[in-house]
């Protein structure tokens, strides 16, 4: 009994700390929003070292995970960021030397979340828990790269759909699903250091079933709201028809969309 | 000119989307999946994921409501939310009742669920990020495309 607060003070509440903050994020008050940024990192901390505080909760492998891919998700989040942000766009908030550091903090990223994988040596973050593989990693790592090899693919194939000059990117995203369709392939295929390739391989068949009943459900759950907010929308009073636009009003508004487009006549 | 996204291309998309998981099954014949397990993982992906959802969104229908002076909005939505969400439970745990997992209690295996919950999120939304953010981080200035 005396365990279970503890879990519940230490690994469950943190959590729910996270949760508010989320929650709060939504808010239009500022100070709501700060609010909840403080209790998010201090929920944040608290969940994070739940792996020491409570050892003997069947959760706390979670919390070991979280900390164990950590580096790598950050190197890989900030790195795009840098390279997002330093590169040709209005809103630069970084200088354009910086674009190959975030590019480069990408790849690392990437690596070492692949390495963790492949290697089990010590400088590594460790996917084990209790002397053996970390059930949330078996989770975690199938179903990542399983998501990130279908989202990239079908969002490449999306791309080449909305317009001719971004087919670039288009073929990154080819390139990127496809690496990462590659890696899981082989996983299934190659031993890793603390999972066989068949335990791999059953990993990977039940993250795609967690990833659809995870899309059925918030499917549904939209389809729900979206009805029930469509039943309240259909009996409010249609809007008042606004007589058509003049000439001059009709010019404004093409100025105000060259301004802002600054397209040529092609497009 | 773009082009129009027509039904095919959505089929197409899903095809891809698809693609990989139907690779993972086709390329290893000797396959060790439980089928019964991929089952259990599915309905409690989807009993975790609807119930988090339909939480969030209720929240959310207490603004809406607000903000469209529907003062009974959140109400009916949960109703229609409960209503469903219970449906859905009957239909999916009546054929072996309660969807155990390697958990020892049915307590263990509802936390279990939500800890499950967060981390396949995580991992969804970080493989979406990492697309978002590569798509503009590619994105070419219009003056450079043209040269």
């Amino acid at each position: 009994m005396e365990n279970d607060v503890e879990v519940a003070l230490l690994l469950w509440a943190p959590l729910g700390l996270v949760f508010l903050s989320l929650g709060l994020q939504f808010r239009k008050d500022r100070s709501a929003q700060k609010v909840g940024q403080i209790l998010g990192t201090i929920g944040l901390v608290f969940f994070a070292f739940s792996f020491m505080t409570v050892p003997s909760s069947p959760s706390a492998a979670s919390s070991a995970l979280f900390v164990s891919i950590l580096p790598a998700l950050l190197l890989m989040i900030v790195g795009l960021y840098i390279a997002l942000f330093s590169g040709d766009i209005p809103v630069r908030k970084f200088s354009a030397k910086f674009r190959p550091l975030g590019l480069l903090m990408f790849l690392l990223g990437f690596a070492l979340f692949e390495s963790m994988h492949w290697n089990d040596a010590s400088l590594i973050p460790s996917t084990s828990w209790e002397g053996e593989s970390n059930r949330f990693w078996m989770i975690f790592r199938p179903t990542f790269l399983l998501a990130m090899s279908s989202f990239l693919l079908a969002g490449g194939y999306f791309v080449t759909l909305i317009g001719e000059r971004i087919n670039h990117i288009s073929r990154i995203l080819y390139m990127t699903g496809g690496f990462s369709l590659m890696l899981l392939l082989l996983s299934i295929f190659i031993d890793g250091s603390t999972t066989t390739a068949d335990e791999f391989h059953n990993s990977v068949l039940l993250a795609g079933s967690d990833i659809l009943g995870f899309v059925s459900g918030i499917g549904l759950t939209i389809l729900v709201f979206g009805l029930t907010i469509w039943q309240f929308e259909r009996k409010r009073p249609s809007l008042e028809r606004l007589p058509p636009p003049s000439q001059e009003q009709l010019k404004r508004a093409s100025e105000i969309v060259q301004q802002n487009i600054g397209g040529g006549e092609d497009e | 000119m773009n082009k129009r996204v027509q039904p095919r291309n959505m089929i197409i998309a899903g095809l891809i989307f698809l693609l990989p998981t139907i690779l993972v099954v086709l390329l290893k014949g000797n396959s060790t999946y439980d089928t019964e397990q991929g089952l259990t993982r599915f309905v409690n992906a989807f009993l975790t994921s609807y119930t988090v959802a339909s939480v969030f969104l209720v929240v959310n229908m207490f603004q809406y409501s607000k903000s469209r002076r529907e003062p009974s909005a959140p109400w009916i939505s949960m109703t229609y939310a409960a209503i469903l969400g219970v449906l859905a439970t009957l239909l999916l745990t009546s054929q072996g009742g309660f969807l155990m997992e390697e958990n020892g209690s049915q307590r263990a295996q509802i936390l279990y669920n939500v800890i499950h919950f967060i981390v396949t999120s995580l991992a969804i939304i970080i493989a979406v990020s990492i697309m978002i953010l590569l798509s503009f981080v590619n994105l070419e200035s219009k003056d450079r495309t043209q040269t």
